[in-house]
């Protein structure tokens, strides 16, 4: 029960955040989502027993590249970004595909295609009672 | 305590993907976009670590050292590219980026 709840908080907030990052007017603030974004994501690495690739995601993530982020965003000094539209005209189409696209890949995590049969053991055995001459 | 499925990890990462992949097919900064396309990298992230801890491999945490170092070589160049693009076109939007010469 508690692993779950853990995991839906930090699931819940990374689909937040990543929103956030990507729909966000001000760049200045999407880097700083995305900082938020990259130590949660580094927070579910330390639940899969990957503590190594979490100190390496904080480390480069968000110790490097989104250094070089933020430094390319204040260099270019985009003052007329604020006022201007962010999407482009077809957004509705492309929020369609990309909708239609999630469907498409959840439904391969159907339990028929991942993992091995519960009756793995009697399969085999049985197929031992076959060969038996 | 029961463990937490690992079809929700991977339900995570597609949809870390697919928001990722929004943003890059619709905003029009290219520092926006940018990022769009480290999001999608750390979905990849997420859903190689899942697995590599599920099948109890350690070839998925290899990849992802590979993910990684290739995602900051390529930030790195492609924010020196957009650099070396705003000097000349003085414009961060790629509506307007649709010229080859100059």
């Amino acid at each position: 029960m508690l692993p779950q709840l853990f995991f839906g908080y930090y699931a819940g907030v990374i689909v937040f955040l990543s929103m956030l990052v990507v729909a966000g007017k001000n760049p200045v603030h999407s880097v700083m989502w995305m900082l938020l974004l990259f130590f949660h994501i580094a927070c579910l690495y330390l639940f899969l027993n990957a503590e190594f690739i979490a100190a390496i995601q904080v480390i480069v993530y968000a110790g490097a590249i989104l250094e070089l982020f933020l430094f390319v965003v204040l260099l270019l000094n985009l003052k007329e970004e604020l006022k201007m539209d962010r999407f482009i005209g077809s957004w509705p189409a492309a929020f369609f595909l990309t909708f239609a696209f999630y469907v498409l890949a959840v439904s391969l995590l159907s339990p028929w295609y991942l993992g091995l049969p519960e009756n793995i053991l009697s399969i085999s055995s049985s197929r031992r009672r076959i060969q038996r001459p | 305590m029961t463990p937490v499925p690992f079809q929700w990890y991977l339900m995570l990462s597609a949809a870390v993907f697919v928001i990722g992949m929004f943003g890059f097919l619709t905003r029009k900064n290219i520092i926006i976009m940018f990022m769009s396309v480290e999001l999608m990298l750390n979905a990849v992230n997420i859903s190689l670590i899942t697995f590599s801890h599920y099948l109890q491999d350690m070839r998925g945490h290899i990849l992802v050292f590979l993910v990684v170092t290739v995602a900051a070589s390529e930030a790195a160049i492609g924010l020196a590219i957009i650099i070396a693009l705003f000097r000349n076109k003085q414009t961060a939007h790629v509506n307007e980026m649709n010229e080859m010469q100059g």
